[in-house]
C-alpha cells in the first residue's frame, strides 16, 4: 500500500512527531506508515483521512502490479 | 497509577521503562532471596513461602508486559507480538541446542535458566522498541 502522507504532512508543515501527537500514536508509527513498513488499521486510516479532510482512497492506494 | 501511553507517548516511554526495570529487579531480587533461603532458612513453611515469592514477582512481570501491550498504539502492539514470537523461536533453538550439548557431556541445567533466558531476550526487545517509540 502506497500513501501520500509525507506530502500531505509537508503541505501543513508538520513534523512526524506533530502528526503523531494529533493522531495519538507514536512517532515511530507515523514513520512506519509513511515508509510503507506498516499498513494502518481501518480506524487509524479513517482518523488520518479525517485529519487531512480527504477520503481514504485519496491518501492510501494499492501498489501497481 | 500508570496512565495510558496512547494519549502521551513520552509518559508511555517513561512508565514502560520504569515498569520493566522495577518488575525485573523485583523478579531477580526474589530469585536471589529464594536461592539464599535454601542455605539460611531452616526447612519449614517459612522457607517454602520465601521460595515461592518469585512466582509473585513473575506475575508482576507478566502484568507489566500486559499493561504495556494495552497502552501501546497498534504498530507498537504488532512489534511487541513479533518480539514474543522471536523470543519463543530463540528459546526453542537454544534449548534444543543445549539438549544435544547435554548429551555430549555438558552439565545439566535447571529449567530456571530457560525462564531467565526467555525473559531477558523479551525484555531486551521490549526496551529496544520502547526506547525508539518517540
Amino acid at each position: 500500500m502506497k500513501n501520500t502522507l509525507p506530502a500531505l504532512r509537508a503541505q501543513r508543515g508538520w513534523t512526524q512527531g506533530e502528526l503523531a501527537a494529533r493522531l495519538r500514536v507514536s512517532r515511530q508509527s507515523v514513520n512506519a506508515i509513511e515508509t510503507g513498513r506498516y499498513e494502518p488499521s481501518l480506524s487509524l486510516a479513517f482518523a488520518i483521512a479525517a485529519l487531512f479532510e480527504q477520503p481514504i482512497e485519496a491518501i492510501f492506494h494499492p501498489k501497481r502490479r | 497509577m500508570l496512565d495510558s501511553g496512547r494519549t502521551d507517548p513520552e509518559a508511555l516511554q517513561r512508565n514502560a521503562l520504569q515498569g520493566v526495570a522495577y518488575s525485573q529487579w523485583a523478579y531477580w531480587g526474589s530469585l536471589a532471596i529464594a536461592a539464599a533461603s535454601v542455605v539460611y532458612i531452616p526447612p519449614g513453611s517459612v522457607r517454602t513461602a520465601v521460595m515461592l515469592t518469585p512466582v509473585l514477582t513473575a506475575l508482576l512481570c507478566v502484568s507489566t508486559a500486559y499493561w504495556l501491550y494495552a497502552a501501546c498504539d497498534e504498530y507498537l502492539r504488532q512489534r511487541l507480538l513479533r518480539s514474543v514470537a522471536s523470543t519463543a523461536i530463540i528459546v526453542a533453538f537454544c534449548t534444543l541446542g543445549y539438549f544435544f550439548m547435554e548429551l555430549r557431556g555438558f552439565p545439566h541445567l535447571s529449567m530456571l535458566w530457560v525462564n531467565l533466558l526467555g525473559w531477558s531476550i523479551f525484555n531486551a526487545q521490549v526496551l529496544f522498541i520502547i526506547l525508539r517509540s518517540r
